[in-house]
């Protein structure tokens, strides 16, 4: 068709898959069942509710966490609310308030620093060593721990030298500027550190050349309005980060944080494994947990060793037995797209906005948050710029597509009639199969507000100047209820699919039932649409054909009987003889190693290496082989100067990261040509409210305030806020709304929704819900409104006669905070904050912490049509439509929220 | 032969496959009348909620429901399975009040809007059937086929015991909290592995 908009990243793993690994160069592996259940000694889950998201792997990890425990092992479960997992493979729950990890970490790490030097900045001796920090391995292998000079180190050789280039290959490494590494900002006043000698083994005895002191200053972070600055993150610089700071932070004791500390950094009880979850990194500063968790691992060694890692759920063993079916299909005609710019999937709202800015205000739209990168005219506070929204200009391209460039090196973009530069932006979205839209997006009002401020693009899909969204899915989810065409699929039972199973082998699905009316598989659509596009371009089936792989109409079950026709010929194939009928009986042939074999632990090579080196008199250069990212990531079109100033890796791991912050500075530069021809800065403008840095070298901790007091207009002024009267909101996934889509599944809905006043299981308005029953059926030449879903609600109450079925979805609320609020289980409330209102029926239970609440994550956006307030008890209601810190994904699981009616 | 359940406590996560998985193939609307059900209890002193128990109806030897109903409506197989023949069924709801696990169910007009030609009133009482059916053509029971944490299991009563060594027969002073209504004594058909791990908060604090 032409191509497409790019994007990076997706709704539900944006700050993880953006931070990855590469900026520390932590090299942990992740586990299967067999490591797990053979030699794993000790499993922290991060918040992990994988039992329930993960369902394909939920037995492995049970079995295998069973063997573990027979063995002694132990699981540790660290969040605010005790999930199912928690409960079902949990030894011990440490009871955190949510979004505060980094500052667990942070505590952690300041008990080892103390068990490891004295006031005076010598090693302890009155310490056990296994509990204290391996200072010859940080110099080693870890990169900004400590301060260090400006250097060049050689990769081959390890080599260190200083002041000028070797020209042997040598790469020039940054200083971590006196005060700035990770352990002067946790020690922060405390200046034990700075009387600490450099000394010991080789790299230290080298930096000791330059810097006699492991850290030439106490923590020399500062911020710009000195002590009247507003942020909590600030005021913490000068803080040490003690245990006892961090349990005023995290709810958990003092001594929990010790024990947690010493469990990590004891060799005795590796492995290790660490399970991350999606609300960690789903979070405002999402992406610091990623860095603070990495960090943690880095230095209490959990790396280099089977079952010391980090990574999600475990299954079995993946992989395909030898003489399984290979089914591919080639599309060598198919051009690929065009260059464009990899903007975050966060940023198409914005896309839109920015393409329709003028017809938006014209219609009305109150444009609280078209972008708008000045932040004292901002309602919603700083918005984070930009995750590449500013990059989506129409560009000048040679006629094989290239963009040309212009003199400076920037992209070059076209005027249009006007003289000003063309924005592009969105104009279409074809909304496959899904429900960001409207759902899934932080703030669906305002996405609401917008897309009824649009102009009808209807009659004139072609047109650009009115923006058109079409929906192909088989659920009437809000996002296909906002758009201008919807088109009905198939279910997943009545299209031919090729599936890969979570953690398992690809699996052939054929079609269990037809499809009802005009429902299209998924292939089938695409086939159709390009058929008609080829049409309207004179171009006949040429499109459709380059779809299906050169064969006209060819679907996926053609491709995979031929597959097993050649299969079941090969006699080395587990099809030889086989008939089609057998294959489509049982069409799944795992591989045949049997379950939890027996896994011995060993070690890398360079774990191996690292050990002998730190076993001898370490006097010579170690070579530590580390990889970490220099240009990295998307929006990483860079002028050549700025390319050539990259920070470099240090070859050691970091936790200190310079490019983590030059990269943020520089996303998206070579398409800001426009800017630069303005006199405007290029580039993320890296400024909080008062022009410190939003993004810093090192994991520090972010107080949760700040963040609240940003996104609610408090920090320029707009609004005032009583937190001591505000609940932490988080959005766990439950079982029963794995995904969104599961929403109106009445079997599932009935799991989490309730009546009022009534048990976990009354709740059910099956039959009553807008998307079900004969109420909807629009026959051919009528026309229909949609009403709201929740039929038997109105202004907030179940209507007359409907009691027993008008129900709400659950929100977990802790029995102390519920006693003192006086709120009984089962009461319908309104909880909500500047950005939203939801009502909801409280569920009070003891396993959520005190000062929080949990509203499970995928119900639909229902507002009432008074009031405003949403009864769908969808959880993005509540989440402000900003930008996570860093990479410009979702930081959807943090929210403040008062109560406002119960 | 007598047919019983299994149920491993250690390895249930409270998913509900087992729940759902029988309202779909027994059609049982959405509503609240569900055979069996999934909840998370609390231990006596425990601080917080963390025992899951999977339960439908325990297939007694000495049903407290027969006993109680004067109708001969239900009736205890040869092979252990105890099921109602809801035509016989005139609503006295005394078998409700005598299970001590509230495990008889009655439904209302939106769940169960169809009368049966054969039934005598609206809603008589429905219950697990340990789905005979399945049961007859060498099946397990749905919710068995369908446990995800592979906790369930279902076969003869012995047979099942000699399988896991350490299981109890339910019973009231181990699972005070499976005993919804009373605590007749009914010889539940109901194995269960015990779970004993309790869960530190804090590392003790
Ligand atoms: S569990 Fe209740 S309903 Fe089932 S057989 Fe026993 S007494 Fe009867
Ligand atoms: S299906 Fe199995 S694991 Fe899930 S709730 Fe039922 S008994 Fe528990």
């Amino acid at each position: 068709m032409g191509g497409y908009a790019k994007y990076t990243h997706d709704y539900s793993f944006h700050q993880k898959s953006f931070f990855g690994t590469g900026y520390t160069g932590y090299n942990g592996g992740s586990a299967d069942a067999n490591t797990v259940a053979s030699a794993v000694n000790n499993i922290v889950l991060w918040g992990s509710n994988a039992l329930s998201t993960v369902n394909s792997s939920a037995y492995s990890e049970i079995r295998s966490v069973e063997m573990m425990k027979q063995r002694g092992g132990k699981v540790w479960f660290i969040g605010p609310e005790f999930v199912d997992t928690g409960v079902t493979l949990a030894d011990t729950w440490y009871q955190m308030r949510p979004y505060t990890d980094t500052a667990l970490i942070l505590g952690m790490l300041h008990h080892m620093i103390t068990n490891t030097f004295d006031i005076d900045g010598n090693i302890r001796n009155d310490v056990d060593k296994k509990l204290q920090l391996d200072v010859n391995y940080i110099d080693t292998m870890v990169y900004g721990f400590f301060d260090s000079p400006e250097y060049y180190v050689n990769k081959e050789t390890g080599a260190i030298t200083f002041d000028k280039d070797p020209l042997d290959g040598s790469v020039k490494v940054n200083a971590v500027p006196e005060g700035e590494s990770l352990s002067a900002y946790i020690m922060g006043n405390d200046d034990r550190l700075t009387k600490a000698d450099y000394t010991g083994n080789y790299v230290a005895n080298q930096f000791a050349t330059k810097q006699a002191k492991r850290n030439g200053s106490i923590c020399s972070y500062t911020a710009a309005a000195g002590d009247a600055t507003k942020y909590q993150t600030k005021k913490d610089f000068l803080i040490p980060k003690t245990p006892k700071w961090a349990s005023a932070i995290t709810g958990i004791p003092e001594q929990a944080i010790k024990d947690l500390a010493e469990l990590y950094f004891n060799p005795d009880n590796h492995p290790i494994y660490s399970e991350w979850c999606g609300a960690q990194q789903k979070q405002a500063n999402g992406v610091i947990n990623m860095f603070a968790l990495q960090a943690l691992l880095i230095l209490s060694k959990t790396w280099g060793q089977t079952g010391d890692g980090l990574g999600r759920a475990f299954g079995g063993s993946r992989g395909s037995a030898n003489g399984t079916l290979r089914v591919s299909i080639s599309r060598p005609d198919v051009p690929s797209n065009p260059t464009t710019p990899v903007i975050s999937c966060t940023q198409w709202h914005n896309a839109i906005k920015f393409a329709f800015k003028d017809q938006l205000a014209a219609n009305g739209y109150n444009a609280k948050y078209i972008p708008d990168w000045d932040y004292a005219n901002s309602e919603s506070g700083v918005y984070y710029e930009d995750g590449g929204a500013k990059a989506l200009y129409t560009w000048d391209r040679e006629a094989d597509g290239k963009i040309k460039t212009t003199a400076d090196g920037y992209y070059q973009w076209k005027n249009g009639e006007d003289g000003k530069p063309l924005i592009a932006g969105f104009r279409f979205i074809l909304n496959s199969g899904g429900n960001i839209p409207m759902n899934q997006h932080m703030d669906p009002n305002d996405a609401r507000e917008m897309f009824e401020a649009l102009d009808l693009g209807s009659t004139e899909p072609d047109n650009p100047d009115t923006f058109c969204m079409v929906s192909f899915d088989n659920f009437l989810s809000p996002s296909p209820r906002w758009s201008d065409y919807v088109l009905p699929a198939a279910t997943t039972w009545e299209q031919e699919d090729i599936i890969s199973i979570s953690l398992g082998n690809s699996l052939y699905i054929p079609v269990v039932s037809n499809a009802p009316g005009q429902a299209k598989s998924q292939w089938n659509f695409t086939n159709d649409f390009l058929k008609a596009v080829g049409n309207a371009k004179g171009v006949g089936d040429e499109l459709a054909t380059k779809f299906t792989g050169g064969v006209p109409n060819q679907q996926i079950e053609d491709l995979v009987k031929e597959a097993f026709g050649k299969a079941s010929v090969d006699s080395s194939s587990l099809y030889y003889g086989k008939k089609w009928e057998d294959f489509i009986n049982n069409p799944y042939a795992p591989k045949t190693a049997s379950e939890y074999a027996p896994v011995s632990v060993t070690k890398t090579t360079l774990r191996n290496n690292l050990d002998t080196y730190l076993a001898g008199d370490m006097s010579t250069a170690f070579v530590p082989t580390i990889e970490t990212n220099e240009k990295a990531g998307y929006g990483a079109q860079w002028l050549q100067s700025t390319i050539d100033a990259c920070p470099k890796s240090s070859g050691r791991f970091h936790v200190y990261s310079d490019s983590l912050v030059y990269c943020y500075e520089h996303r998206f530069e070579q398409w800001h040509g426009v800017l630069a021809s303005q006199g405007l800065p290029t580039g993320q403008a890296n400024k909080d409210f008062e022009g410190d840095p939003l993004v810093y070298p090192i994991p520090l901790y972010y107080a949760y305030e700040d963040y609240f007091n940003e996104a609610y207009g408090v920090m320029n002024g707009k609004n005032t806020l009583d937190m001591s009267k505000g609940y932490l909101l988080t959005t766990t996934h439950d079982r029963y709304r794995a995904h969104s889509s599961q929403s109106e599944n009445a079997y599932l809905r009935e799991l989490t929704h309730r009546i009022k006043g009534g048990g976990l299981y009354s709740g059910n308005d099956w039959n009553e819900y807008g998307n079900i029953g004969a109420a909807q059926e629009v026959k051919t030449g009528e026309t229909a409104s949609l009403t709201r879903l929740n039929q038997t609600i109105a202004n907030g109450q179940p209507m007359a006669g409907k009691e027993n079925v008008s129900s709400w979805s659950e929100v977990w609320m802790n029995d102390q905070d519920a006693a003192e609020e006086v709120i009984a289980d089962g009461q319908l409330i309104t909880i909500g904050n500047p950005v939203g209102d939801v009502r909801v029926i409280a569920r009070v239970t003891d396993r959520v912490v005190r000062g929080f609440i949990g509203l499970h994550q995928g119900c639909w956006y229902d507002p009432d049509p008074v009031d405003g307030v949403d009864d769908g008890g969808c959880a993005n209601t509540l989440m402000a439509q900003r930008p996570s810190r860093v990479d410009h994904g979702n930081g959807q699981q943090s929210a403040m929220v008062w109560i406002k009616n119960k | 032969m007598r047919y019983a359940f299994y149920f491993d406590q250690t390895r249930c996560m409270s998913c509900n496959s087992c729940s759902v998985s029988c309202k779909d193939w027994n059609q049982v609307n959405p509503g609240p009348v569900r055979w069996r059900k999934v909840n998370t209890y609390k231990a006596d002193g425990g601080p917080i909620a963390m025992f899951n128990l999977a339960m439908s109806c325990n297939h007694c030897e000495e049903p407290a429901c027969k006993a109680a109903c004067s109708q001969n409506a239900i009736i205890k197989k040869d092979n252990g399975i105890v099921y109602v023949d809801r035509s016989k069924c005139i609503g006295l709801q005394l078998c409700i009040t005598a299970c001590p696990f509230a495990a008889p169910h009655i439904a209302d007009d939106k769940q169960e809007p169809e009368q049966k030609a054969s039934w005598t009133i609206a809603h008589p009482m429905q219950k697990c059937d340990m789905c005979m059916s399945r049961v007859e053509k060498g099946e397990k029971p749905v919710c068995v086929a369908s446990c995800v944490g592979h906790a369930l299991d279902f076969g003869d009563f012995e047979t099942l015991k000699s399988k896991y060594r350490d299981a109890v027969q339910l019973n009231s002073s181990d699972f005070p909290y499976a005993y919804a209504n009373n605590t007749t004594e009914t010889g539940p058909s109901m194995l269960i592995k015990k779970r004993t791990r309790t869960v530190t908060l804090n590392n003790g604090n």
